[in-house]
């Protein structure tokens, strides 16, 4: 009968890949660059009898760590303590020990388990099979709409193949690039996750932007129009998230608060710009798009009433002015 | 530069020649006739009898001897004062501090100019000539005008004077063609050539009196020249003769003029009642020729399933404000669309893009545009109507303004108009809106009212 296991130590590199794994039975652990220590690290970082772990009389593990020039870092969570040679402190649960360029985790069979993650993170994570064809269907059935009012009519059908294969190879190019990264960060090669999230997100763009846009004739609300390009953005920023989300489910908070971040300071600056520029926040003057007239459910005013609206312009408009003037424009 | 005697008998044949005799091929020079000497003569006759009063005026940097602009002027008064082009003097009048005024006399002398009057609106300045230091004062007998008791008929000859593009003193001889026809300000046809550079010089009759004076040229035309009437220029002697010098950024007094222009302009518009495009559905206001030129087009026939006519309203003449505002302008257009052919949803795109595709102001000269826009209804059809205002940085009280509207009430047709007025106030504004889209209504009564 083999020594029941008291821990399982499992060895990390810099880029996260696991190369070691140990099956503790007996304590103290030792840990080292000589062949006599339990986990034998063939690092020249690590000192030939680095560091030793055993629980204490509470049951609390603890890492002293031995004659070593560059000590070990113990990191949990956000708090990361340094430990000189010599020195001694705790293991806490779900830590890892940096030792040399390696990453050491310890886990007990008394310690917590974490959840089992999916394969597929955020918003596909649970994506029913037929998702893709669907999803497929329909951006196509979008794409060929666009196309056909967009043409004469006398258009061809063969005209409208090119736009489709085209949109299909970029489709491919696009999730072909995200698979990489997935390689890369996450040792797997998968392309549908990454082609799922770019249908979702280009239907949802799309359909959006006629939604604000029929929206701002509809209803009178120049607004709505006034928003698609702030829209896009930020559908644009979770598209984004939602991609590293994938290839980095462990970081997928902290990714994601750096694209939302990102965005928001990147609109503010281009708010910024544009109030000095055009002193306005958006960059569309107008709502230019018409509908059929159908579509229209607000009511026209008198003229009379967007004489008196244009009233209010005068005085913003003499500021402005004036206070170019008094920043010495030429003439 | 200035040129020889000979030099200038030369340029005055050479000028005349190709001026009544363009389309004579090479072959060996025929001898002059009686006719044609008789005239030649004449024109230097007239030379030599301006020629004392001819200059030429040069907008110089301050620091510095590069000249910005020159054109020509001649003197209207012994004490040594001038007539020239506002255009002319614009970069001095807006600028003292960095800028300075000199002038050269075709008969060789120099010195500086002070500013002492400006008529923007008819493209005038009363300038007083300072003789060089050492030198005797300016006292040179005027240039007298022509009376307006004895006006000239149609077809008469003119001489026009200048320096052409720095060339050197000309005159160039040509008709007078009686006022421009459908022009809000008053201005004379000449029927002569002008280069750039005699701007503010003289246009004289056979005994040498002024008619008016040199202001601008067609482009695109052969000929095709315009004067101020010189009845404007000695209004402006009158005014400013006693004036003090002007040493300090004219903007103000530029404004005042505009201001009272657009006043005369926007009154006079707004009088007139407007025209009927003919549409078959929609009454569509176009302006009265009465000061303007309307001008139409189609699509082209490769269009086939759009189809569309334009038609564009636009003033001639603008009032030079700066080299970038040509203020007192009031144009309008409008296109008719038939998109049958396409359906709804291809017109509404197509409609759309045309919707979209209007400039503004850029924020160079006026401050960046600022629209308010609803749909608007009452008796005619509804609109879809978007009206923005800029404000002139340096014009205080005038506004650039531009009202784009389209019907929105047949899924295949409709009729888009803009209107836009550049330089006029506030009230102004407000009320070429107001009567502009009052314009629009329905063609017929028994057409089919839009119930919203």
């Amino acid at each position: 009968m083999s020594p029941a296991r008291l821990a399982q130590v499992e060895v990390f590199d810099s880029h996260g890949r696991s190369t070691q794994v140990l099956d503790v039975h007996a304590w103290p652990l030792t840990i080292g660059r000589a062949l006599d220590n339990d986990l034998v690290l063939a690092d020249p970082h690590v000192a030939a009898h680095h560091a030793t772990v055993a629980p204490d009389a509470e049951g609390r593990l603890r890492l002293h760590v031995g004659d070593s020039r560059n000590g070990v870092r113990v990191e949990h969570g956000r708090r990361h303590t340094t430990l000189r040679g010599g020195a001694e402190g705790d293991w806490p649960a779900a830590a890892r020990a940096r030792i040399g360029q390696n990453h050491v985790a310890l886990r007990r069979p008394q310690d917590p388990l974490p959840a089992e993650v999916p394969l597929a993170q955020g918003l596909i994570a649970n994506a029913p099979p037929w998702l893709t064809p669907v999803l497929v269907l329909a951006g196509v059935l979008w794409l060929l709409a666009t196309r056909w009012i967009g043409s004469d009519a006398d258009t061809k059908w063969v005209d409208y193949l090119a736009p489709v294969l085209a949109a299909g190879g970029m489709l491919f190019a696009w999730g072909l690039v995200w698979g990489l990264a997935s390689k890369i960060f996450v040792g797997r090669f998968t392309i549908s996750p990454h082609v799922q999230l770019a249908l979702i997100f280009l239907l949802a763009i799309e359909s959006l932007d006629v939604a604000l846009i029929a929206g701002a004739f509809s209803f009178d609300w120049p607004l709505l129009s006034h928003l698609r390009t702030t829209t896009i953005v930020l559908l644009g920023a979770a598209w984004l998230a939602q991609h590293l989300r994938q290839i980095q489910p462990q970081r997928a908070r902290e990714l994601g608060a750096w694209v939302a971040a990102c965005t928001v300071v990147g609109l503010a600056v281009a708010m910024a710009t544009n109030w000095h520029r055009n002193d306005r926040l958006l960059d569309e003057l107008y709502a230019p798009n018409l509908m059929p007239p159908s579509w229209r459910v607000a009511h026209g005013a008198p003229v009379a009433q967007l004489v008196d609206d244009l009233r209010t312009l005068e005085e913003p408009l003499r500021e402005r002015a004036a206070k170019a003037k008094a920043e010495d424009y030429e003439p | 530069m200035k040129s020889s005697t000979w030099q200038r008998v030369a340029l005055i044949a050479a000028l005349w020649t190709s001026a009544v005799a363009p389309a004579q091929t090479q072959q060996a020079a025929p001898k002059p006739d009686a006719a044609a000497s008789q005239v030649s003569a004449q024109g230097q006759r007239i030379y030599e009898a301006t020629r004392d009063q001819l200059l030429q005026v040069r907008t110089l940097l301050k620091e510095q001897d590069s000249q910005a602009s020159v054109g020509s002027a001649f003197i209207v008064d012994a004490s040594g004062l001038a007539i020239t082009n506002y255009h002319v003097v614009s970069q001095y009048a807006l600028r003292p501090e960095r800028y300075r005024l000199a002038f050269t006399m075709a008969q060789g002398r120099s010195g500086s100019a002070e500013l002492l009057a400006i008529d923007v609106i008819h493209d005038l300045a009363l300038v007083k000539l300072k003789a060089g230091a050492g030198s005797a004062p300016i006292d040179v007998a005027p240039l007298v005008f022509r009376p307006s008791a004895t006006p000239l008929a149609k077809g008469e000859r003119l001489y026009s004077l200048g320096n052409p593009l720095d060339v050197g003193f000309a005159v160039a001889e040509g008709i007078y063609n009686g006022l421009v026809e459908r022009s809000f300000l008053p201005q004379i046809f000449f029927g002569g050539s002008l280069n750039p550079g005699m701007s503010g010089g003289p246009a004289v009759d056979e005994l040498g009196r002024v008619i008016g004076i040199n202001v601008a040229t067609r482009r695109g035309g052969e000929q095709v020249s315009f004067l101020v009437p010189g009845v404007l220029a000695r209004e402006l002697l009158e005014r400013g003769r006693n004036a003090k010098p002007l040493t300090q950024p004219m903007h103000d007094e530029v404004t005042r003029q505009l201001k009272v222009h657009q006043a005369a302009l926007v009154d006079a518009f707004i009088k007139q009642p407007w025209r009927s495009a003919n549409h078959p559905r929609y009454r569509v206001p176009v302006p009265q020729e009465t000061f303007m030129r309307c001008w139409g087009s189609t699509s082209p026939d490769t269009n086939k399933y759009l189809r569309f006519e334009r038609s564009d309203c636009m003033m001639n003449h603008a009032v030079y404000a700066t080299s970038t505002l040509r203020a007192g302008v009031i144009n309008v257009r409008h296109e008719s669309y038939d998109g049958d052919k396409l359906g709804a949803l291809r017109f509404a795109r197509e409609y759309s893009a045309s919707f979209a595709n209007e400039r503004f102001d850029d924020g160079f000269g006026t401050t960046a545009p600022r629209c308010k826009e609803r749909f608007i209804s009452g008796d005619g059809p509804t609109l879809r109507t978007v009206v923005c205002l800029s404000a002139l940085k340096r014009f205080e009280g005038l506004f650039n303004l531009s009202v784009l509207t389209t019907t929105v009430d047949q899924p295949t047709h409709g009729v888009q108009g803009r209107l836009d007025a550049v330089a006029i106030d506030f009230p102004n504004a407000l009320r070429l809106t107001d009567h502009y889209l009052q314009g629009f209504g329905w063609n017929t009564p028994t057409t089919k009212a839009d119930p919203r």
